[in-house]
């Protein structure tokens, strides 16, 4: 694999609050991958997220992104990440369209490429009819497709997104997972977490399993299968065997 | 030293300050003449409407939120509990908060005026909660009746004029004397006038000639405040149920401007930035009105000023100054501290401080028309003392501004009332800079060779 094929590069990530976090992980993700980071709650996966994305300052390690350093120019490196977290990042009192001009102005695109990627986005999640609504009376489904739009409006080379598919309905969860896909295609490398472990198996092209901040199996589902010695399992009975015995399995 | 023994420190540190503040006052009363029934009823009138339209300036605010509050309501509703029963407790906490927050400034006083051998003032201690109660069912009342004449959209923020319009009105009142005074007549002689004005021995002072008879008068006053407030939850109680319930189910989805087929996005970020917070603070009518309401305390300053002179010209430009200060510290810790989704402009690829500059620009811009007002209304006959509190207007707004900018600390705007709770070192640095600022002023007015 060579650097230019890499899209995101982590090592050695190290990261402690009150007890350790995250535990020296290693991740190297391709260009146009799509990634599944799945684990257990407070297992530390949206630790490494969050690092990852710039939010937090790791203790140990290194990041970078399309091969610039996160840590050393953040700047450079935000410009190309979209970063999407179970809760929807919205201002109650804007409107749709108000809110992407917000986003767009902040990663300070052309305002007419900006204005045809919010078109295209915007009926794509059929939320045109409500570009001049305020966000405060969407629903939850509504909010997290407004959300994604501004993840995407800037075009970016790396989405990361923290259980994207929490609380929305089987049409909502449809759209979003048919849009990242369409976006994966396009080249977009996308990581994310999820503990809907069937969305994992049918999007993701490989899987990382965390557990207690450290990086126990990465893979395919091929190779996570052989790994747990289930060659016909679901990922669900892939991950809760790898979960259950975590010291047990070479990562 | 532990975060909950921290903040306490402060009202440790007031309540000490307020017991030494009233030493020198127990002294002069104790060597004042005693005043007569009549004047010492008319006293003890005037201060208890003052705290009472003061508390309920305060309460009707709590009993507004606690309307819309959803918080543990569905559970507590869900629950095998009396719905009225619940309503009486939200109303006794209200009652209890209410009088804790006069006791505070009050009792004190109270405690050192005992202790040198006033001890009428002992009955403020059940005076007080009995005003609480009293306020409290007034509250819900008029809560009540605004929901019902405005409806659920607008209720909050006609409840916030209303309360406003109560502090402000009787902070006036307290100024009569002050104001009358500076038209040329002594305060003796304007509340005298004031006093003749009132009925003779009318209903009007009965409660407090009462209070001042004795304990069983002071105990019966007592029980009537207890009655009304236990009459106020035994009627409204279901009332009040019904209207949190309404509350909670009204659409907060708006439309701001007709659809057009096209976007129009701007291309500046800058103006992009601002614009965002120029919007947020616009639509939220709520925090309008906070900010209303807090500059409206600003009021009876300028009326007392309005008459003094100081080379001729009115004091009262002074309160310009103050004004700026504080819109300018408030709408600085809007943009700044309570960032919405600060993740989000965290996660953008644009350095802290640039975001930091332009929430300052966005927090000053509103101000400009009260830093630009001296100096317009004054053009013609003080240029230069329009122009000195203009500028000096502008620099205490910067000031403050910059203070909260580069403060760490993070809120919601639904917190703007207690931005400063467990930082009031960041409120005593405002006020420093507003009066060095006014000091400025003063000097380059008493300095200029165009006075």
């Amino acid at each position: 694999m060579t650097s230019s094929t890499v899209a995101l590069s982590v090592r050695g990530l190290r990261k402690r609050f009150e007890r350790p976090a995250v535990e020296g992980i290693d991740l190297t993700i391709e260009v146009g991958e799509f990634y599944g980071l799945l684990g257990p709650n407070g297992a530390g996966k949206t630790t490494t997220l969050r690092m990852i994305a710039g939010l937090l300052k790791p203790d140990l390690g290194s990041i970078q992104v399309f091969g610039i350093d996160v840590l050393g120019n953040p700047t450079a490196a935000k410009e190309q990440i979209a970063w999407l977290p179970d809760e929807p990042l919205l201002y109650d009192k804007l409107t749709v369209s108000e809110y992407l001009e917000f986003i767009a102005g902040l990663w300070r695109m052309d305002p007419r490429q900006a204005e045809r990627n919010a078109r295209e986005l915007l009926e794509r999640l059929d939320l045109w009819v409500h570009r001049d609504d305020r966000c405060e009376g969407f629903s939850r489904g509504m909010k997290q497709k407004a959300a994604l739009a501004g993840a995407l409006i800037h075009d970016p080379k790396l989405l990361i997104l923290d259980e994207p598919l929490t609380g929305l309905d089987a049409a909502i969860a449809r759209q979003v997972k048919d849009l990242l896909l369409e976006r994966a295609r396009a080249g977009c490398t996308i990581i994310l977490t999820t503990h809907v472990l069937d969305v994992a198996e049918r999007l993701v092209d490989r899987i990382g399993i965390i557990q207690s901040g450290r990086l126990l199996a990465e893979g395919t589902l091929q190779q996570l299968r052989a790994k747990a010695g289930h060659s016909d399992s679901t990922l669900e009975e892939v991950f809760l065997n790898l979960v259950a015995q975590p010291r047990a399995l070479p990562t | 030293m532990s975060k909950a023994v921290g903040s306490k420190i402060p009202v440790l540190l007031l309540l000490i300050l307020l017991h030494l503040i009233a030493i020198p006052m127990a002294l002069a009363i104790k060597h004042t003449p005693s005043l007569s029934s009549r004047g010492a009823a008319l006293g003890l009138t005037i201060g208890g409407a003052i705290v009472l339209f003061l508390m309920v300036s305060r309460s009707l605010i709590t009993a507004v939120q606690a309307l819309y509050a959803r918080g543990d309501m569905d559970l507590l509703l869900s629950s095998p509990v009396s719905p009225r029963a619940f309503v009486a407790v939200r109303a006794s906490f209200i009652a209890a908060s209410v009088t804790m927050e006069f006791g505070v400034l009050i009792w004190p006083f109270a405690n050192v005026f005992v202790l040198f051998g006033l001890l009428g003032w002992l009955r403020t201690y059940v005076l007080l909660p009995a005003l609480g109660m009293l306020a409290t069912s007034i509250s819900l009342v008029l809560a009540l009746t605004l929901f019902h004449v405005f409806g659920a959209r607008r209720t909050r923020v006609i409840a916030q004029i209303t309360s406003a319009l109560f502090a402000a009105g009787f902070m006036i009142l307290l100024q009569l004397p002050n104001i009358l005074r500076s038209r040329g007549r002594n305060a003796a002689a304007a509340t005298g006038a004031f006093t003749a004005g009132l009925p003779g021995d009318s209903a009007f002072l009965t409660p407090a000639l009462a209070v001042l008879g004795g304990s069983v008068a002071t105990l019966a006053v007592v029980v009537a405040c207890a009655a009304i407030f236990g009459l106020t939850l035994r009627l409204l109680g279901g009332a009040f149920i019904r209207a949190s319930t309404a509350a909670a189910s009204i659409s907060v989805g708006r439309r701001t401007r007709n659809r057009s087929d096209a976007l129009r996005f701007h291309g500046n970020t800058r103006l992009i930035l601002i614009l965002k917070e120029l919007r947020l603070i616009a639509r939220d009518p709520w925090l309008l009105t906070q900010l209303l309401q807090q500059s409206i305390f600003l009021l009876p300053l300028g009326a007392v000023l309005w008459r003094q002179q100081g080379a001729g010209l009115p004091l009262a430009w002074g309160a310009v100054i103050l004004l700026a200060s504080f819109l300018a510290s408030a709408l600085a810790w809007i943009t700044v501290s309570a960032e919405d989704v600060p993740e989000l402009v965290a996660a953008a690829p644009i350095s802290a401080e640039r975001i930091r500059r332009v929430k300052l620009q966005a927090a000053l811009l509103p101000i400009l028309p009260v830093i630009l007002l001296p100096v317009l209304v004054l053009w013609r006959s003080h240029l230069w003392f329009g122009f000195a509190v203009s500028l000096c207007a502008l620099g205490s707004a910067v000031s403050c501004g910059l203070l909260n900018v580069h403060s760490d600390s993070l809120g919601k705007r639904s917190d703007f009332r207690l931005r400063n709770k467990g930082n009031a070192g960041r409120g005593f640095i405002e006020l420093l800079l507003a009066g060095g600022w006014m000091l400025v002023c003063t000097a380059m007015v008493w300095l200029s060779p165009w006075r």
